[in-house]
C-alpha cells in the first residue's frame, strides 16, 4: 500500500476492509497519536498503549469519521479523550516518571528530563512542540488537527521551546 | 526555525526500528479485527431487529391472502335473502357450503 495515497483514499479503502490501508494509516499516524498521548500522560509507555488503543477504537468506528480527509484531527481527538480518561483513572497529580526503562543511564536521565520539562508546559503547548519537533508537522497541519490558528501554533511553539530550554539548561547545571 | 528544534530523540517511539515495526503491524492487525467485529455486530443487530418486522409482514400478507380468497366467493354476507333459499328449494339446486356459511354468518 503506497504511503502516497491521501487519508481520504486510505480511509475509504480501510472501510472496505483493505488490510494494507490499515497499515498505511497506522504507519502515517501512530507517531502523532503517541505524541498527543504523551502530551497528556507524560509517560512514554502509557502514551504508546493509549495511542494503539485509540487507533483500534478509531478503526472500529471508522464509519463515524464524517470527513475522511481530516482523519488525523478526528483520531487525535479520540486519543486525547482516551488519555484524559486514563489520567483521571490514574488519579495522580504529577506525571509518573518512568521506572526500569531499558537503555543506558544517560538516555534514561535525558528522557526523564524531557518528560519533566514537558510537564511544565500547558497541554496545547506540549501537543504543539511534540507534533512540530518530534513529528515534524507543519504549523498548517498542527492548526488543522488541533483546531487553532497557525499564528497560535507558532506562539505556542515559541513559548514551549523557551520553557523547555530553560528547564533543560537548569537541569544540566544541577 | 527547524534548527531550533528540541531534541526529542530519546522519547522517539520509532528509535527501535524492530519494535516500532512490530507495533505498527500489531496495531493494524488489531484495528482490522476490531473493524470486522464492529461490522459483524451491526449485521447481527440488524438481523435481530429485522425478524419481528419479517414476522409482522408475513402476518399481514397472510391476512391479505385470506381476505382476497374470501372475496372470490360469488356470495357475500348480507347479499343472500330468503328469496335465495326459496330459489334453491324450487330449483333443487344444492347450495355451495360457502354460500350457506355466508348466509348464516355466525349463526351456525
Amino acid at each position: 500500500m503506497s504511503l502516497d495515497l491521501d487519508d481520504r483514499t486510505l480511509v475509504t479503502r480501510a472501510r472496505q476492509g483493505d488490510a494494507g490501508a490499515f497499515e498505511a494509516l497506522v504507519r502515517r499516524h501512530l507517531r502523532a497519536t503517541i505524541a498527543v498521548g504523551l502530551s497528556v500522560l507524560r509517560n512514554v509507555a502509557d502514551a504508546e498503549d493509549i495511542a494503539q488503543d485509540a487507533m483500534v477504537t478509531a478503526f472500529a468506528s471508522l464509519d463515524s469519521c464524517r470527513d475522511p480527509a481530516r482523519f488525523s484531527g478526528w483520531l487525535l481527538t479520540i486519543v486525547r479523550n482516551k488519555a484524559l480518561n486514563r489520567l483521571g483513572q490514574r488519579r495522580e497529580t504529577e506525571a509518573r516518571l518512568e521506572e526500569g526503562v531499558a537503555g543506558d543511564v544517560e538516555q534514561v536521565i535525558a528522557r526523564q528530563q524531557l518528560l519533566a520539562g514537558l510537564s511544565r508546559l500547558s497541554e496545547v503547548q506540549r501537543e504543539v512542540v511534540l507534533l512540530h519537533d518530534l513529528e515534524s508537522w507543519t504549523h498548517g497541519e498542527i492548526a488543522s488537527a488541533l483546531d487553532i490558528t497557525e499564528v497560535n501554533s507558532r506562539q505556542h511553539l515559541f513559548v514551549a521551546r523557551k520553557a523547555m530550554r530553560e528547564f533543560l539548561e537548569e537541569a544540566e547545571h544541577e | 526555525m527547524s534548527d531550533n528544534k528540541i531534541d526529542f530523540s530519546t522519547i522517539d517511539p520509532s528509535r527501535d526500528v524492530k519494535r516500532w515495526e512490530r507495533m505498527i503491524a500489531r496495531t493494524a492487525e488489531r484495528g482490522l479485527a476490531a473493524r470486522l467485529e464492529a461490522r459483524a455486530s451491526v449485521t447481527v443487530e440488524l438481523a435481530r431487529l429485522s425478524w419481528p418486522l419479517t414476522t409482522v409482514a408475513a402476518i399481514v400478507v397472510a391476512m391479505a391472502l385470506v381476505l382476497a380468497l374470501g372475496s372470490r366467493s360469488t356470495v357475500t354476507p348480507g347479499s343472500l335473502t330468503a328469496d335465495s333459499v326459496s330459489e334453491w328449494a324450487n330449483t333443487g339446486e344444492i347450495p355451495r357450503s360457502v354460500d350457506v356459511v355466508a348466509l348464516t354468518g355466525d349463526g351456525l
